[in-house]
């Protein structure tokens, strides 16, 4: 009872001021490996290119972060580049990133009958999720995103207009 | 349930010694509130006595949800509907100072499914003024997302209660209920996810909740008989737990006897601390976000009426009865950016006989 009261007056609980743990995930990849699969298949209006979604992306001719109608089709900004990567990066499970099933980033995308996760999308256009298999090229490439694969930060982004 | 047959048997005398060998009871109620929600929910349950000590129960129970809720629509779905199913059984015993009892409860609806145990004892003292009681329950659920076959992950709860009971005065009982529980597993709900400011744009997150959580309330409740048919039922209940939140109950009902009717006047308050981890706005992705309204600062009120009628041998019956019940209730979030307020009411209807 005196360890209750104790709770009640100082509090018990623990920390929770600690940080997001995040998956330790290459920039350069992203940008130049992932953002084009983002913007091809996942950036259209009335999918994560819409400002309200929860997980959004920004892409050339799709949604951008402030900027006029005469310059959507401009290359993406810094700060652009650096939202679609830290968005995808906290949407990825730091302790098991190959698993589909653990983490939002690759297992939406993937049908269900390949293991993947519930996604609306798949939906919403009755044409099925983004991916059909674990094979192809694309969910590949997410996945090694996932796992932590690196490219050359001298890349160059498809689109940048470089 | 000690003392509510009590306050039945202060209210009712007469009735006490007139239940029957089995009984049948039917409840339905619907809830609305502002925030585009309604419930509906039904119960039937049936009651055996074995020669006065053995008691067996069986419940079940449909609840129909339909909701287009700020949690709902911001999740990107315009709105739900789901049922749940719920089917109990217990079991008791008692022999006039020792009463044990255990139950059973399985619930299923599209994305959880639950089983629960429940054991408890409890024993009279004092020539009946002292009841003492020990509880204890396990529940495991299976916590799934709607139209996701890959989603699975899972809850357990282990609890504990004790209780003593006394009456101080032959109008009074006044008991003291201490309950804790501890719970493991996902807590989340996997359909919320929690926006963070990230620089100049945001980003987001699923939401995710500690995995273990402590629980502890203090329950205090008085009843006592005024005048000559009439009673007051009062409580009084705070709660903490290691996620921060720490909340008061305080509740009051008058219960006026009139011939074969029992008028109920009630009102109920609630106040509730936030978790530690609950933020209006996060301005960083923090191990623990939450957008769950329940674990925000707020404050509730429920005043309402009720209205029991009950009459014995009918006919082949030993008892009639039936009951309706009205409430009115509000919210008010003060750390909740997207829900400052709801309000709604509750209508219950009632009817049950014994044999």
């Amino acid at each position: 009872m005196r360890w209750l009261w104790l709770c009640l007056l100082a509090g018990c609980q623990g920390d929770f001021a600690q940080p997001l743990p995040v998956a330790a995930v290459d920039e350069a990849y992203f940008r130049c490996r992932v953002q084009p699969i983002l913007t091809k298949s996942c950036a259209a209006f009335a999918c994560h290119g819409d400002g309200r979604r929860y997980y959004r992306v920004f892409a050339r001719n799709r949604l951008r972060l402030g900027g006029e109608e005469t310059t959507r089709n401009a290359p993406l900004g810094s700060d652009e580049r650096q939202a679609n990567f830290r968005a995808a990066s906290v949407l990825l499970d730091p302790v098991a990133p190959t698993s589909p099933t653990e983490s939002w980033l690759v297992g939406k995308p993937l049908e269900q009958a390949a293991g993947g996760l519930y996604h609306r999308g798949a939906l919403v256009f009755n044409g099925g999720n983004v991916f059909g298999t674990r094979d192809d090229p694309d969910f590949a490439t997410l996945v090694a995103f996932a796992n932590g694969a690196k490219e050359d930060p001298a890349c160059i982004e498809p689109g940048s207009d470089l | 349930m000690r003392l509510q047959l009590t306050l039945a048997l202060m209210l009712a005398a007469r009735s006490a010694g007139a239940e029957g060998q089995a009984s049948v009871d039917v409840r339905s109620g619907v809830y609305q509130d502002s925030d585009r929600t309604f419930i509906s929910t039904t119960t039937v349950a049936a009651r055996g006595i074995v020669k006065d000590r053995l008691t067996i129960e069986a419940r079940y129970l449909v609840d129909v949800v339909s909701s287009a809720s700020v949690d709902v629509v911001t999740a990107a779905t315009s709105r739900f509907s789901e049922t749940r199913h719920e089917a109990a059984g217990a079991v008791g015993y008692r022999d006039g100072t020792n009463a044990v009892s255990g139950g059973y409860i399985y619930s299923i609806e599209n994305d959880w499914e639950s089983h629960t145990a429940n054991l408890g004892w409890s024993r009279d003292l004092a020539k009946h003024n002292v009841t003492i009681g020990l509880g204890g329950t396990f529940v495991y659920n299976a916590v799934g997302r709607s139209g996701d076959r890959n989603f699975h992950r899972t809850l357990v709860v282990g609890g504990g209660a004790a209780f003593v009971s006394f009456t101080p005065t032959p109008r009074d009982v006044v008991s003291i209920n201490y309950s804790t529980s501890y719970l493991t597993g996902y807590q989340a709900s996997p359909y919320r996810f929690v926006y963070f400011t990230d620089g100049p744009s945001r980003a987001s997150v699923p939401e995710t909740d500690p995995n273990t959580r402590f629980r502890h309330a203090l329950t205090l409740r008085w009843n006592r008989h005024v005048f000559t048919d009439s009673a007051i039922q009062s409580f009084v209940r705070g709660y903490v737990d290691d996620w921060g939140v720490t909340s008061a109950t305080v509740g009051a009902e008058y219960l006026i006897g009139l011939h074969d009717f029992t008028l109920g006047l009630h009102v109920r308050g609630y106040f509730q601390e936030h978790a530690g981890f609950y933020r209006p706005v996060y301005t960083a992705p923090l191990r623990y976000m939450t957008a769950d309204r329940e674990l925000s600062r707020f404050v509730d009120g429920f005043a309402g009426v009720r209205l029991g009628w009950r009459r014995q041998r009918l006919g082949r019956l030993t008892e009639l009865r039936a009951e309706a019940k009205v409430d009115a209730f509000g919210f008010w979030f003060f750390d909740f950016p997207r829900l400052q307020s709801r309000s709604g009411v509750v209508v219950e209807l009632a009817l049950g006989a014994s044999f």
